[in-house]
């Protein structure tokens, strides 16, 4: 028996020493496997979690644009100066009643083309910057 | 039992076991062979073709539709906005009875029985799609919903909105339910709103759902470009409601404003009556969606009478101070006779325009003579196209006047036409010291990117006339205002005004001659001594009087009241500002006696002791309203400046402090909160 087992294991040690080869195959195609398989499912994971960041972009979009859209129709003038004229009782101002002054730098008077009003001028019936 | 094997089997029996089993293996070599060289051809000579076939089945090619551009006046204010909305189809297939789905869906659609007709009818045409209703209101598409029917689809669809309504229609126009453009701005700019319709590849799962591989599309990619237009919301919306009274007050059947820039030829306002609603252009009479400003062309009258003598005086055919004899109201010229509405005797350039005569207006066409008439007409830019790239722009037409009675009638606008912008834009010439500007409309196309695709600017056509000339004519044109003048009805309190009526009388196209149909227009600068803006206001028929300066002056000055506030001009004179009484009571917060807030006492400039003829005491406008500490303020020759909005709860310098003459006082205003 003692002189049979240091035989047996050395046996088992070599058969093992020569599959070694052959497990350390196995578990690298294994491997490689499994991590092809797992970006795989990460991939299509993410073609969903894209698709469904896309969709809810695209209707965050839709929904801006409608608010936009009611924003621009609830500022319309006709409403504005209804609600004005009925609730708040305000009226049109007859031309006397709007005075105009000098913008405050009075050097550079900017009288460029595209803008029709200057943006340093004043008007006192004006509210909208009314904290 | 080997030996009996090898007795029975002979030596030719193993051999030809042997050729057997090489037969056999050869033939499954070969098959094996047939099967490789399959697989290799299909993997290498049709790969192509089979990967196409393969991913023909399982990637879909989504299609999204670009979002049309918006379009914006000039500050920005949306005229035209795209919103995607649900469009309901159904599959009829799946329907039970078609008949009956359809009538329910009309119910719940809430349409008339010619809407459920035609329901019907493509319910039972329909196979495997049929709309049911395209662009739906997000009620319609509940009630659609809530009646549960198989084979019920929603997909989205782009449509057009107009949130300011009717404001400005005929210039923006309207697009179809396919989105294209169909009239006005829309069409003209089709290809740069509508943008690029993308695609995008995803493969769709057994459960239908979207599987993105190859990353989202930047949405700017998908988007029209956006018009921005010269218009002013504000400006646009008072011209149209004074058109709209004034064509209301008068009986006339249509009516046309343009407010002009005379400086950059911009408009600022083109309002045409009667109006639409773009949102339902369904319900519009086709006249409505007319932009008339732009496109038709009319025989403009009296309010030509300036431009003949700014012609004349230019090529110093008559002098200001030369007079004409008016013949008494009735001149015969071979066999027509040409009247004034009055009659008058003899009258210089001025007092021509003052009161229009006809008479002598054809005299100084007379003297100014046909080729320069005309070439001069031309030269204010009628009978040639402005280029507002609006489709189907009217040009005007100048015939050249061979009769001796054509000359006569071309002097005072009659027998020629024009359209109201070509008018407003040659006032321009005459306001912006002779130089004609090219009237524009759209001042940038933009590219969701940011590339400028399209930009207008200010651009001189011509000088025309001297800016001597123009001048004259300019103050010449002030005393139609007057009393005496044909419109006294267009003066206004705090500005000079310069302006020329026209009653013209309209071709009847069918009797040959002239209707008693007439054209009332008048046509303004204002303020005269530094022109900021020019109204033309026209109304076609007017029933209960023709004449421009009865019909249309008053919606002048109320259009030009909102502009001159609205472009901050300051006033031609000052007078008292009127006490102003809102016809309703204020809201309680302003009746509320206002208790001043503490404010740091701001360091206060030196002031000077000397009380000399260039100082001025600063009044004490504390706790008053910013309009009245401004007209206190400018009343005692000192500028006031502004900072915030209400009543005012600080000034600097303080009240009674001696300052310079013209100098600025600042005021702090504070609103109660």
């Amino acid at each position: 028996m003692t002189q049979v087992s240091p035989r047996n294991s050395a046996s088992v040690t070599a058969v093992l020493l020569h599959l070694l080869p052959a497990v350390l195959l196995f578990a690298l195609f294994a491997a490689v496997g499994i991590l092809h398989v797992t970006s795989r499912v990460l991939v299509v994971d993410m073609g969903y979690r894209l698709s469904k960041a896309e969709s809810e972009g695209h209707s965050l979009t839709r929904e801006n644009d409608r608010l936009k859209l009611e924003l621009a129709t609830l500022k319309a003038p006709a409403r504005l100066e209804k609600l004005a004229k009925e609730q708040l009782g305000m009226m049109m101002p007859p031309g006397s009643a709007v005075v105009s002054v000098q913008p405050q730098l009075p050097g550079a008077r900017r009288q460029s083309e595209g803008q029709a009003r200057k943006p340093a001028a004043l008007r006192v019936a004006e509210r909208e910057n009314a904290r | 039992m080997r030996d009996l094997k090898a007795s029975r089997v002979p030596e030719t029996n193993t051999r030809w076991l042997r050729l057997r089993v090489l037969l056999l293996g050869g033939f499954f070599m070969s098959l094996l062979m047939v099967a490789f060289g399959r697989a290799a051809y299909l993997q290498t000579y049709e790969q192509d073709k089979l990967r196409g076939m393969a991913q023909d089945q399982y990637v879909r090619q989504i299609e999204i539709p670009a979002r049309r551009g918006d379009i914006f006046d000039r500050r920005g204010t949306p005229l035209a906005q795209s919103v995607e909305v649900d469009s309901i189809w159904v599959d009829p297939s799946m329907l039970p009875d078609a008949r009956k789905a359809a009538r329910s869906m009309a119910k719940a659609l809430k349409l008339d029985a010619q809407g459920t007709e035609d329901l019907v009818a493509r319910l039972q045409r329909g196979k495997r799609f049929a709309w049911v209703k395209r662009q739906a209101k997000p009620q319609e598409v509940d009630a659609v919903k809530a009646l549960g029917f198989a084979g019920l689809g929603f997909t989205k669809e782009p449509k057009r909105f107009y949130p300011q309504r009717e404001l400005a229609a005929q210039v923006v126009g309207v697009v179809g339910t396919e989105g294209r453009g169909l009239e006005g701005l829309e069409l003209a700019f089709d290809d740069e709103l509508s943008g690029q319709n993308s695609r995008l590849s995803g493969f769709r799962d057994a459960k239908g759902r979207k599987l993105l591989v190859q990353g989202a599309s930047d949405p700017i990619e998908r988007e029209g470009a956006s018009v921005t237009l010269t218009l002013d919301r504000h400006l646009q919306y008072v011209a149209e409601k004074a058109l709209l009274r004034a064509v209301e007050e008068s009986k006339g059947v249509a009516g046309t404003v343009v407010v002009l820039d005379p400086k950059t030829g911009e408009l600022l306002a083109l309002a045409n009556a009667p109006n639409f609603n773009p949102n339902t252009p369904e319900a519009a009479q086709h006249d409505a969606i007319r932009n008339r400003a732009a496109l038709d062309a009319f025989e403009p009258g009296s309010t030509m009478k300036a431009f003949v003598v700014a012609a004349a005086l230019e090529e110093k055919s008559i002098k200001p101070e030369d007079v004409f004899f008016c013949e008494n109201g009735a001149w015969r010229i071979g066999r027509y006779t040409i009247n004034d509405t009055h009659p008058h005797g003899w009258m210089g350039a001025k007092g021509i325009l003052q009161v229009s005569s006809n008479i002598c207006a054809a005299k100084i066409g007379q003297a100014l003579g046909r080729e320069k008439l005309v070439s001069y007409y031309h030269a204010f830019g009628f009978a040639e196209r402005t280029g507002l790239a609006l489709p189907g722009e009217g040009r005007g037409v100048i015939p050249f006047p061979k009769a001796e009675v054509s000359l006569a009638t071309q002097s005072f606008g009659q027998g020629m036409t024009a359209t109201a912008v070509q008018i407003a834009s040659g006032y321009g010439a005459l306001a912006n010291d002779g130089v004609l500007m090219r009237p524009y409309l759209v001042s940038k196309v933009v590219d969701p990117d940011g590339v400028v695709l399209l930009e207008n600017r200010p651009v001189e056509v011509r000088r025309v006339v001297s800016s001597k000339v123009a001048r004259q004519v300019v103050s010449m044109l002030e005393s139609v205002i007057t009393k005496e003048g044909t419109a006294p009805k267009a003066a206004m309190q705090e500005y000079r005004v310069a302006g020329k009526t026209g009653t013209a009388q309209k071709a009847d196209p069918v009797a040959r001659g002239y209707s008693d149909k007439r054209i009332a227009s008048f046509v303004g600068v204002v303020p005269a001594d530094n022109p900021r803006a020019v109204i033309l206001v026209v109304v076609d028929e007017p029933k209960t009087d023709v004449y421009g300066g009865l019909v249309a002056a008053p919606a002048f000055k109320e259009i030009a009241t909102a502009a001159m506030a609205h472009l901050a001009v300051p006033p031609s004179r000052t007078v008292a500002p009127e006490v102003v009484v809102a016809p309703v009571a204020p809201p309680a917060a302003a009746k509320t006696p206002v208790t001043l807030k503490p404010v740091p006492e701001r360091p206060t400039v030196a002031v000077q002791e000397d009380e000399g003829a260039g100082s001025v005491r600063v009044p004490d406008v504390q706790g008053q309203v910013g309009r009245e500490a401004v007209v206190k303020l400018l009343a005692a020759a000192l500028e006031p400046q502004l900072l915030g909005s209400g009543r005012v709860v600080s000034q600097t310098p303080a009240a009674g402090a001696l300052v310079d003459k013209g100098a600025r006082v600042t005021l702090e205003l504070a609103t109660r909160p």
